[in-house]
This record gives C-alpha cells, sequence and structure tokens, in this order.
C-alpha cells in the first residue's frame, strides 16, 4: 500500500488503497450514497435531501464514522483554513 | 477505502460504494498528498470520471422499441481481454464504479467473471440488465457486483406500452433470482406520459420483490428513441411541474431509495428549496466528459451513452497528463462545456445542474443550449417570446 500511496504522490489523478483516518463530519464537502447500478446516465440518491436537518446530520456523522475516530484539535488545527466546495471542482 | 485526489482534497469512495468529498486538510491526514493537482491552476485540469459506463456487449434480442443503443440480436460482443484492458485503464485513470451495459449483458456467458475482474483492478462494478437470461444460476454468478438494476417500467401491461414487448415477468422473473442469490438489486424506471401515473404502483411492486433502490431515468431521444415519437413519449409539462412533489410523496410512501438520473435535475429546478444541499449531498446533473464518461462497444469514448462518440479511446485516453485524449478531445470538450446561455448563465442551481440534458437539447434544439424541457428554461423562452410579440404589435 505505501508503494501505491507513493505514486499517487508522483501521479495523483489515479486511485489509491488508504487506512481509516479521522475525520470531523464538518470537513465533509459532498457525499454521493451507494454507487447505483444504472448504466447509461448518472443516478443521484436523494433521500438525504428529503430528512430533515437533525436526520441528515446524524447520516453525516455516521459516514464520518466511517472513516475512524474523529481528529483532535491538534490534528486539525494546523490544516488550511478554506476548505473550497467540492461542487466548485 | 480508496482515494483519489482533488484540487479540493479528495475523493474517498467507502466499502459500501459510497462517495465523499473531503478537504485538504482531512485528505493530508489520511496520507494523501496533492501534489500537482494542489498546485496546478484549477482553470488547466479536467474532472476526471467518478464512473464510467461499459457497454459490454450491443447484442439485445428484447428489441425495445426506445432502446438507445439501437442494440440488436446480432450484436456485437467484444472478447473478455478487451473489455478488463478498458477497465483497466479507467482503473488507472481513477475511475471508481463501472457500470455495466450493453446491449444485454446477461448474453455474456462470462459476465461474472467480468465482474470479478473489475474487482480485481479495484473498481466497483455495477450492472443494468432486462432480466431476459437470467437464472438462478446467472444470478449466483452475479456476486462481485455491488448492484443489479432490472430494468422494470411498470407491471403487467404498462411494461408493453413503454417498451414495446411484454417484459414485466421476465423482470420480476430476475428480481426474483437475484433476491433468491443475496444479490442487492433495484429496478430502473424510464418515466413517460404512461409510466409517471403509475409509479408508486410500480414502486410497490418492486419492493415486494425485494429491490432495495428505484432509479428514475428521463426518456431520452437517441438510438431508436430519436424520432417524432419522443414529442408524444416524453413527460408532458403538467407531469415535469409536478416532478418534485411526486419524488417527496413517494419518499414517504416507500421504503425504498430514490435515486434520480442526471437529466432530471433540471426537472426538479423550480422544486429545489435548499440550493447548497444539492451539492453537498452529491446530486449531479450533466456531468457528461467530466465526472461521468461512457465506453462505446468499439471502445470509443464518448461524454454519456447518449451521446456521439469522442475520437479519444478508452485505453489510452488519459495518457500524456494535460495534454492526454480526455483532456482535449473535441467533441469532450464541447459537451463538457457550461452553456454561456441564459436562463441557465443565472440559474442558482447551475454548478449542479450544469445546464441540463445535451442529449435533449440537441434532439430537439440542433445544439449544444440549455435543456428546453427544463420549466425555468420553457418560462424563460416564454417571457421572450411574449416580448417580442409586444414589440411586434407595438
Amino acid at each position: 500500500m505505501k508503494d501505491e500511496r507513493d505514486e499517487a504522490t508522483k501521479d495523483p489523478e489515479g486511485a489509491v488503497e488508504i487506512g481509516p483516518g479521522p475525520i470531523d463530519a464538518g470537513e465533509i464537502l459532498a457525499v454521493r450514497r451507494g454507487p447505483g447500478a444504472n448504466c447509461s446516465s448518472v443516478g443521484s440518491a436523494l433521500d438525504l435531501l428529503f430528512l430533515s436537518a437533525v436526520a441528515a446530520g446524524v447520516v453525516m456523522a455516521g459516514i464520518a464514522a466511517a472513516f475512524g475516530d474523529a481528529p483532535t484539535k491538534d490534528e486539525r488545527k494546523n490544516e488550511p483554513d478554506e476548505e473550497r466546495d467540492a461542487s466548485a471542482r | 477505502m480508496r482515494a483519489r485526489v482533488e484540487p479540493f482534497g479528495a475523493w474517498v469512495r467507502l466499502d459500501d460504494g459510497t462517495l465523499v468529498a473531503i478537504g485538504r486538510g482531512a485528505a493530508e491526514r489520511l496520507g494523501l498528498s496533492g501534489g500537482a493537482a494542489w498546485e496546478a491552476a484549477e482553470a488547466t485540469r479536467r474532472a476526471r470520471p467518478l464512473e464510467a459506463h461499459v457497454a459490454v456487449t450491443s447484442r439485445c434480442g428484447a428489441g425495445c422499441k426506445g432502446c438507445y443503443l439501437d442494440a440488436r440480436p446480432d450484436g456485437e460482443s467484444p472478447p473478455f481481454e478487451v473489455i478488463t484492458a478498458r477497465l483497466a485503464a479507467l482503473a488507472a485513470a481513477g475511475v471508481f464504479t463501472v457500470a455495466f451495459g450493453g446491449g444485454e449483458p446477461l448474453t455474456r456467458p462470462d459476465l461474472g467473471e467480468l465482474g470479478r475482474a473489475a474487482r480485481g483492478l479495484g473498481l466497483v462494478p455495477v450492472l443494468t440488465t432486462s432480466g431476459i437470461g437470467m437464472t438462478s444460476e446467472r444470478a449466483q454468478d452475479l456476486t462481485s457486483f455491488a448492484q443489479v438494476n432490472v430494468s422494470y417500467d411498470g407491471e403487467g401491461a404498462a411494461y408493453g406500452e413503454v417498451r414495446g414487448w411484454e417484459g414485466a415477468r421476465v423482470a420480476e422473473r430476475a428480481m426474483r433470482l437475484l433476491a433468491e442469490a443475496d444479490v442487492p438489486f433495484g429496478v430502473n424506471v424510464v418515466l413517460t406520459r404512461k409510466t409517471f401515473d403509475g409509479l408508486s404502483t410500480t414502486a410497490e411492486r418492486a419492493r415486494s420483490f425485494g429491490a432495495r433502490e428505484l432509479q428514475l431515468l428521463r426518456y431520452k431521444p437517441a438510438g431508436r428513441a430519436a424520432d417524432l415519437s419522443y414529442l408524444g413519449t416524453r413527460l408532458s409539462p403538467a407531469q415535469v411541474d409536478a416532478l418534485g412533489p411526486t419524488l417527496e410523496a413517494l419518499f414517504v410512501a416507500t421504503n425504498l431509495a430514490i435515486r434520480v438520473d442526471c437529466s432530471l435535475v433540471p426537472l426538479l429546478s423550480t422544486h429545489v428549496r435548499d440550493v447548497a444541499a444539492l451539492a453537498r449531498f452529491g446530486v449531479l446533473g450533466c456531468e457528461a466528459g467530466r465526472y461521468l464518461a461512457a465506453v462505446r462497444i468499439d471502445g470509443a469514448l464518448a461524454p454519456c451513452s447518449f451521446a456521439p462518440a469522442a475520437d479519444a479511446h478508452a485505453e489510452d485516453a488519459w495518457r500524456g497528463g494535460a495534454g492526454a485524449a480526455f483532456a482535449t478531445d473535441a467533441t469532450l470538450e464541447a459537451w463538457r462545456a457550461p452553456h454561456d446561455a441564459e436562463p441557465c448563465v443565472s440559474c442558482e442551481i447551475r454548478a449542479v445542474c450544469r445546464g441540463g440534458c445535451r442529449v435533449v437539447a440537441t434532439h430537439l434544439g440542433g445544439a449544444l443550449g440549455p435543456d428546453p424541457e427544463c420549466p425555468r428554461v420553457r418560462a424563460h423562452r416564454a417571457h421572450d417570446a411574449e416580448e417580442r410579440a409586444r414589440a411586434e404589435g407595438a
């Protein structure tokens, strides 16, 4: 896995396997649930849009938990303040 | 987990196939280094596909009257090694999900093996089928697929009215076999003037067979559907206006997950209450040639499955860095370009919708441009027409 990560650093456009790590729900820019299975057009799940803000927040927290334990303040303190929205891709 | 560095940070695919976009700080904490992606000006970069639609055959005996690929019983099925070479190129380009279609994928005896090969490359394979050719043994051979979607436009005669052949029983049998084989499955429902009103019945019927997801598709004028019949088959303007409330009611009434395709996003534009939530919850409009690419049966790339072929071919499209064919191909560039016209330019959901379905715009307007069936576009053009009439009458 280490070699694959090194390769990604040289050519960061491919995908690489990564291990678990701490993510805070607030650091999630966008979520696309499930793979879908249509072969002709891109599908997007609407469920989160229809949920209440509280319920959607619970789902986002669950997704963050899937990465690993939440980051500590120390882990986040030296990181960039500006997190851009993934829709600005 | 699998991740791909992006200018904003990274996309991460969780084990259940969910894609999560995270910022640079979080990406660094996961051991990712942005390198050139975080240094280069974003304008010079092209979004790479998150998902690719791969035609594994153009063979199909169903003969659906609206088939977008014009698939036929004597269609082509490239050798296993040819398909896997294309899959390897997609995996190397950082694609996360490959959706197998065609043609009827079950006409390939090696379909299960192709799914396992995709898994071996780090891809998540999914599949769409009519159900023709599904047996208990075939269903059990599909366990490598994260999900299989069965085309199901309604029960009984409703299916036949849309497709031109009575395939509802075939689809329902396939659903039963997939459920018995413990293969996760959903249904694809093409929204037409005839299927729209029966949507809740169709959803309930699919759920009763064990479907976990309802994928709604807009009817598109491509392949055998690119003729005058399109105008009488597509959703009526009244149905388009009712789409948002209909989906909300369906969400409340069913346990099925509801998914809309990229081309339905503009049809929901007048019902969007929280624009930021659209992006945050990963809704994608027309991502043709960006987060989406299609691989045609001859290996040529296309912006999407309904779009014309590009000159680029899957196996070498991402070689050459900034000068790679995927980034420079004229067809891909034209389809991914944002529309520079009203009402899209000032539309608040433009960043997500990206101007609506280019297949529909091209068919009805003869050129890439705003989606003429979008309620906002319809209203804008009606207003313009009134203004012109008023000016001419003055």
